[in-house]
């Protein structure tokens, strides 16, 4: 399939033109960005594809783990010819060292993912560096570096079952989904490691966080092996391994907070390029004339998982489970109204969506990651647009007029704001000293506003429009910055939206209001998490590679049977 | 030690903040550091000596004025009137003019107009006193970037549309002197905000207790 890639100020895409895409007025509101599930498109997908296609084969070169399960292994995989290894230390902490802050120091497991087969030599001198991860140095061949914990319950009861050749308890993997949860992945340079730049000219790894999704598949293979292993020992002869039903059903855990929000924001031409390709997916679903049999099957039975999958997702956030109350209400009906009034011959997916026009964001946005999965062959080449290098770049010789205009077109929504008074600009994000990671303060009642991150980007608007309400509209933008210079970074950002205009989000990211998970979810959606679960409006526990296939499945089943676990279900259901 | 462009972007971006320079201002020049860095010139130890010069840390206001078409730089800053003069320059076309009473930091202002050249594709020709002959950026090797060094007195640049591909310099690590890099990362440092309780309790990012 030729490789697509967009001009966002053409109509063009691939030599055909784009379709009519959903307003960005619409899609980029954190409201909806916050309903946004995984898709086809999602990072892990993307990799899980290539490595079924290539019928990647793990090997486990080095076990050295004692009898309790502490020490190390090594994972390689090779993908697209290039051998990748993930270092695993298990380490034997105390329960009371156990945190999941981004500050803890102890891990039940740590990682790093290795450019290459590594040596004694190396694991011996990774072992105590990657055990201490940000204490460490390291150098280019490291790729990423992460860690995790065990989810003891889960952890121990799957060891003792397995021990005593039993299968764990569905309802126990269920409620948890995962054996270890990971804290923190790094990659592009952090501690020393490679630069993306490095990671993004290998093969395979070209897309976006590729390196860090296998990192974390590899993590999760190495979770089910530890249990296993554990089992092993415990158990001896009598110990059996999980079912592969079991085995797919445990994903990685993950608790995501405000570290990662920032990125949308300090990232625009990527965001773009991510919404980008998710909407021009969803619209080519959306183009299809008319469905073949198998795809009108597979709308019902995605349709049908989909009301499944959402019926077993239980949270305890009132706000979330609330919203899931309301689209199990809206999926029932559905599924109803579908069986008594079959969808149309012309045009099928554009009237499965018409018929949720009215529905909630979540029902909404559930169905554009539906029917994209109705599409392959139609998207998953858009998948190779969703990195890019383009960066936010000033327009020098553009006149004011044309500035005033592109304010008109993409800050339009910055007039609902009333900044008189204090909620408009409330909050303040910094990164905090103690912590390193990026954190909301309240303006009005704590210090440090004057150090905030530049996230103020409404009220950066009104003071450009301000200024530019005297300016002859003829003149250059960099003759006025030579009177303003301090307007040259909003600026830079407006004629940056100006082409890549899925790369703001359309609400005041400093209001009182304002909920960071939605930026959470809309960045997690698009590594492939599942089973949002927030605990607050600032951070969420998420389950990554839930439903996958494992490395085990890629050399005994074929490529296309692995690339179908949207919406996964319990064992029992879907195994 | 051994660091990442990455972490010199960063590094340098924070320090620049600290620094009191403006957001786009401290991307410029990190951008710029990390270049040098990556082609093998000491972008770190400059910044770190740009940062140091308390000259450097005035206001926003740029010292300079439009005479006959062409501007005139007093008072030469890479992160003011350095960036604000190439954005004229790209803005006023090929054969636009600017002067330059005295360029200070000439290595990390060619790391800016090399930066910029690539990115507008246009070559920046400098000439100056001191100089046997006119300097280009981007060039065909990075050396020429390394001449700059040389600039002292009053200089004249000028832009052209490139007529060549300027060479890739890939990202990669790059070494930088121990004490250099602390200094970096103190100044970085002072973009951090200390917490309070009620931010530690309201803003955290993760949950506080972890065991399940």
């Amino acid at each position: 399939m030729a490789k697509t890639s967009f001009n966002q100020n053409s109509d063009a895409a691939c030599g055909t033109s784009l379709p009519p895409l959903r307003s960005y007025d619409s899609v980029m509101r954190l409201s909806r960005m916050g309903a946004f599930f995984p898709h086809r498109l999602s990072f892990m997908r993307v990799l899980i594809r290539r490595l079924a296609a290539q019928k990647s084969e793990m090997q486990m070169p080095v076990c050295a783990l004692d009898r309790n399960g502490f020490g190390h292994v090594v994972l390689s995989l090779s993908l697209s010819g290039r051998v990748y290894s993930l270092i695993a230390f298990s380490r034997n902490i105390k329960d009371s060292e156990r945190t999941d802050r981004v500050i803890a120091t102890q891990w039940d497991a740590s990682f790093c993912l290795f450019d290459g087969m590594p040596s004694l030599a190396d694991i011996e001198q990774l072992a105590d560096k990657v055990t201490h991860q940000e204490a460490g140095r390291y150098d280019g061949r490291i790729l990423t570096l992460s860690r995790a914990n065990k989810s003891l319950r889960l952890f121990s009861h799957v060891v003792e079952r397995l021990a005593k050749g039993q299968q764990p308890d569905t309802d126990a993997l269920v409620a948890t989904g995962y054996l270890m949860r990971t804290t923190a992945v790094y990659g592009n340079g952090k501690f020393g490691i490679a630069d993306r730049d490095k990671v993004a000219g290998y093969d395979g790894l070209e897309g976006a966080f590729q390196a860090e999704m296998l990192t974390v598949f590899l993590i999760r293979e190495f979770t089910l092996l530890l249990a296993e292993y554990c089992a092993k020992q415990r158990g001896g002869e009598r110990a059996v391994g999980l079912s592969d039903a079991h085995r797919r059903y445990l994903g990685v855990g993950n608790s995501t907070g405000l570290g990662m929000a920032p990125f949308l924001v300090t990232h625009p031409c990527l965001l773009d390029s991510w919404i980008m390709a998710r909407e021009v997916a969803f619209a080519r679903g959306l183009a299809v004339e008319t469905a073949s049999n198998d795809q009108l099957q597979r709308a019902k039975t995605l349709l049908e998982r989909a009301c499944l999958h959402c019926y077993e997702w239980e949270v305890e956030d009132t706000l979330q489970m609330q919203r899931i109350e309301i689209l199990r209400t809206e999926l029932d009906r559905l599924c109803a109204d579908i069986s008594a009034r079959p969808l149309t011959k012309k045009a099928p997916f554009a009237d499965l969506f018409a018929r949720v026009e009215e529905g909630s964001e979540e029902l909404q946005e559930l169905l554009v990651s539906l029917i994209i999965e109705l599409v392959p062959e139609e998207v998953d080449m858009l998948a190779d647009c969703m990195a890019t290098n383009a960066q936010p770049r000033l327009i020098p010789d553009m006149r004011i007029r044309e500035v005033k205009a592109l304010i008109e077109a993409h800050y339009h929504w910055v007039e609902n704001i009333d900044f008189d008074t204090p909620d408009a600009d409330a909050q303040f994000w910094y990164v905090s000293a103690a912590k390193l990671e990026p954190r909301l303060g309240l303006r009005h009642e704590e210090p440090g506003a004057e150090l905030e991150m530049p996230f103020n980007i409404a009220g950066y608007i009104r003071a450009l429009k301000s200024a530019l309400a005297t300016v002859e509209e003829d003149e250059l933008v960099a003759a006025f910055l030579l009177r303003a210079p301090e307007f040259r970074n909003i600026l830079r950002r407006i004629q940056t939206i100006g082409k890549f205009p899925y790369g703001e989000i359309r609400d005041n990211l400093v209001d009182a209001h304002c909920r960071p998970i939605d930026l959470l979810r809309c960045k997690l959606s698009f590594f492939g998490a599942s089973k949002f679960d927030p605990k607050s409006d600032k951070w969420t526990r998420i389950t990554l590679y839930q439903g996958a296939p494992t490395a085990a499945d890629f050399v005994k089943a074929s490529s296309q049977d692995l690339d179908d676990w949207l919406f996964p279900l319990r064992p029992s259901i879907s195994g | 030690m051994q660091v990442s462009a990455n972490e010199v972007y960063q590094t340098a971006r924070k320090a620049c903040l600290a620094a009191e320079y403006l957001q786009d201002r401290a991307e410029d020049i990190a951008l710029a550091t990390s270049w040098l860095q990556c082609a093998g010139m000491k972008g770190c130890a400059v910044l770190d000596s740009l940062l140091a010069d308390t000259k450097d840390k005035q206001d926003a206001q740029l010292c300079l004025h439009l005479e006959a078409g062409v501007l005139q730089i007093s008072h030469f800053r890479p992160a003011f009137e350095g960036v604000a003069s190439i954005d004229w320059l790209l803005a006023a076309g090929d054969g636009a003019e600017i002067r330059v009473a005295s360029l200070s930091y000439p290595v990390m202002f060619a790391g800016l107009l090399w930066l910029a050249g690539q990115s507008y594709k246009k070559q920046f020709t400098l000439m100056g006193e001191g100089l046997k002959t006119p300097i280009n950026l981007p060039d065909e090797a990075v050396e020429s970037v390394a001449i700059c060094q040389q600039i002292s007195g009053k200089v004249v640049i000028e832009v052209n549309d490139i007529g060549f591909v300027p060479p890739v310099v890939p990202a990669g690590h790059s070494e930088v002197a121990d004490a250099v890099w602390a200094r970096l990362n103190a100044l970085a440092m002072q973009t951090y905000v200390p917490e309070t309780e009620a931010s530690r309790l309201s803003g955290a990012g993760a949950g506080l207790v972890d065991d399940d």
